[in-house]
């Protein structure tokens, strides 16, 4: 795979409203997470510990205010985070030559929710609501392309909690196909009540901050946010998508494959794809969601391709597992990581895992950083390593 | 610029799939399975000359604008109910991806696989995601479609379209294989919709006004396009035309 230049990037989560946020939050290590009770409007069956976006964000140009949600407010708070890339693509390029390629798990659900919350009150739907404009998946893609002015092809990808990081392979293959010649790629999610609950009925949430790769770990807390890249092959920026390697478990639908073996086959990827040895890379943003199956399938999934020494970083300790968006806040992070050579803190790691025998980073840690893997592994059993280089 | 690529074969089916013999899925996996799911498993195993190897080794793209309604409209009846817990499988079979993931085990297909979505743009958008498969790789790629009615609890008036699912065999040019079954060994060729050109009917034309509406319910004119076998131009949502033409030897016969 031809190196992609990262020419801007945008994100926001619980633990930063921007990329300046979060990086002094990565710093500092300190978590975002917050306690709730209620979400759009209705009572949650207890408190629940989740990676919220507390501030405000901007109101949405006129144009997209009758199809309004929360989900397109993050986005268009994203795309303003972009500093006017995609102007400059679109530029450069032309409208119709810019793909948006973007991924989501809940879509619009959250605006759903509160339509059938309003009509158990009232006993009709909000005036302003309709499904295919404020839930479906495709509003998203046509917010974002109004909100960038770009027209080339696009789609959403909605495969759980990897669907943002295989937005950068999908960005990938149509460049390389001369489909477009740059793109506007990644993801966001907001928190609903069904994913709150849904999650809690697997037994995958912890109720307490969540402590991935930990002997104590017992589950994830859900957030919500995202992040935006510029993808522009002609373009330069300090960091480049190097490569980007897709699987399936082929095993369960909600448990990853015990030994890893999806995992594997996606890092091995990954780095074939690049070009690159297992020995040049520097850490591995790992899925990390601490539940006890995913950190100990990761673990020896990393062991495997990488070693027992390589640096993990697992951050959803300080922002939640973002779901459809985690591929994308990952890759940012990652990023980040990259251009600052300082490697963050997983919280609460310790007392650590025997089992997942793997160096996880847990205090900040200086170090020069050139290559790095981001892990996202989903239901499904779907799998991406996507690796990313400082250029 | 265009993109041209071989239909091996396709199949399409206007309704819901009650069960179905040609499924890729198990019939103890069928029976658990969503309307959506068992579409999309029947029209990828009613292609012609399907079978479950090569499902397991082919890069799949999974395609739906609206993804698991019926799982979805279950899950938020259950909230509004008062149900506590709501059910973890149906949680997990409510998932955009869940027909990709069930597929997957039940094929024991470890490779590509992805579950997209694009509104009425998804049969435009998920031909280029195959297009892009095939130029950087792939020798073979499988489209599968579905769309359910969107949820009536959500909707003001009651929906009017049906369900409708579609699936595509795609082969890259180059590569000679053994032909399909008729109204394959087609060439389809994308090229974008430029403006001002005299563009031929969309292709929601002439359907059904309940499978016109589906978002997905283009897959229906492209398949029987196919299998007229005479060469067309259908213009589809997403401001592309694909072209059909017959394989170079096919019409030298």
């Amino acid at each position: 795979m031809r190196a992609l230049p990262i020419v801007a990037f945008s994100m926001c989560s619980a633990l930063g409203h921007d990329v300046a946020e979060t990086r002094a939050g990565l710093a500092a290590g300190r978590d975002g997470l917050s306690t709730i009770e209620h979400l759009v409007g209705e009572a949650l069956p207890g408190p629940f510990v989740v990676g919220a976006v507390t501030r405000e964000l901007a109101r949405l140009p006129a144009v997209l205010v009758p199809v309004e949600t929360r989900l397109l407010r993050l986005a268009a708070h994203l795309v303003e985070g972009l500093d006017g890339a995609p102007e400059r693509l679109v530029r450069r390029y032309g409208a119709t030559r810019v793909g948006v390629f973007l991924g989501t798990s809940t879509a619009g659900l959250a605006a759903s929710e509160a339509a059938m919350a309003a009509f158990a009150r009232a006993g009709a739907l909000p005036m302003n609501y309709e499904f295919a404009s404020h839930h479906a998946y495709g509003a998203l893609l046509d917010g974002v392309r109004k909100l960038c002015g770009c027209t080339g092809p696009g789609l959403v990808v909605s495969t759980a909690c990897s669907s943002s990081a295989k937005v950068f392979a999908t960005a990938g293959r149509h460049i390389e196909a001369g489909i477009v010649d740059a793109a506007i790629v990644g993801g966001i999610d907001t928190l609903c009540q069904l994913t709150l609950r849904g999650f809690a009925s697997l037994g995958a949430l912890s109720f307490a901050p969540c402590r991935p790769f930990s002997v104590a770990r017992d589950g994830t807390n859900i957030g919500e946010g995202g992040a935006l890249f510029a993808l522009d092959p002609g373009g330069d920026g300090a960091v480049v998508v190097r490569g980007v390697g897709e699987s399936s478990d082929a095993y369960h639908m909600s448990a990853p494959h015990p030994d890893g073996r999806g995992a594997v086959s996606a890092l091995r990827a990954a780095l074939r794809a690049a070009g690159v040895d297992a020995s040049e890379v520097d850490h591995v943003n790992a899925h990390g969601t601490g539940t006890r199956l995913n950190d100990l399938a990761e673990s020896r999934a990393i062991a495997e391709v990488l070693g027992r020494d390589v640096a993990v970083v697992a951050t959803k300790g300080l922002h939640g597992h973002l779901l459809g968006a985690a591929g994308a806040l990952e890759a940012a992070v990652t990023a980040l990581t990259i251009q600052d050579g300082l490697l963050p803190a997983a919280p609460r790691v310790v007392p650590r895992d025997p089992e997942c025998d793997v160096r996880v980073i847990e205090s900040p840690t200086r170090s020069p950083q050139r290559l790095a893997l981001s892990c996202s592994f989903a239901f499904g059993g779907n799998n991406v390593a996507l690796l990313l280089g400082a250029s | 610029m265009t993109l041209s690529f071989e239909v091996r074969s396709a199949s399409a089916k206007v309704g819901a799939v009650e069960d179905s013999a040609s499924s890729l899925l198990p019939r103890r996996v069928l029976g658990r399975a969503s309307p959506l799911t068992r579409a999309l498993a029947h029209v990828l195993g009613s292609l012609d000359g399907i079978d479950v190897a090569t499902a397991a080794t082919t890069p799949t793209v999974f395609a739906s604008a609206f993804g698991e309604v019926s799982a979805l409209t279950a899950l938020l009846g259950q909230w509004r109910a008062g149900d506590d817990p709501i059910s973890p499988l149906r949680f997990v079979g409510s998932v955009h991806n869940a027909a990709s993931g069930a597929i997957s085990i039940a094929t024991n297909a470890q490779g590509f696989t992805t579950s997209i979505a694009a509104g009425n743009e998804t049969l435009c958008a998920s031909l280029l995601e195959a297009a892009g498969l095939l130029t950087t790789g792939a020798a073979e790629v499988l489209i599968a479609l579905a769309d359910e009615p969107p949820p009536e609890l959500l909707c003001r008036t009651r929906p009017t379209c049906v369900m409708v699912s579609g699936a595509l065999w795609l082969r890259r040019l180059a590569d000679p294989g053994p032909r399909g079954n008729a109204g394959a060994n087609t060439i389809l060729t994308l090229e974008p919709n430029r403006a001002g050109r005299t563009a031929p009917p969309p292709s929601r034309q002439g359907l059904h006004s309940t499978v016109a509406e589906n978002p997905v319910g283009e897959v229906i004119a492209l398949v029987e396009a196919l299998r007229a076998g005479v060469p067309q131009t259908l213009a589809l949502d997403g401001g592309w035309l694909a072209h059909l033409s017959a394989r170079p030897e096919r019409a030298a016969q």
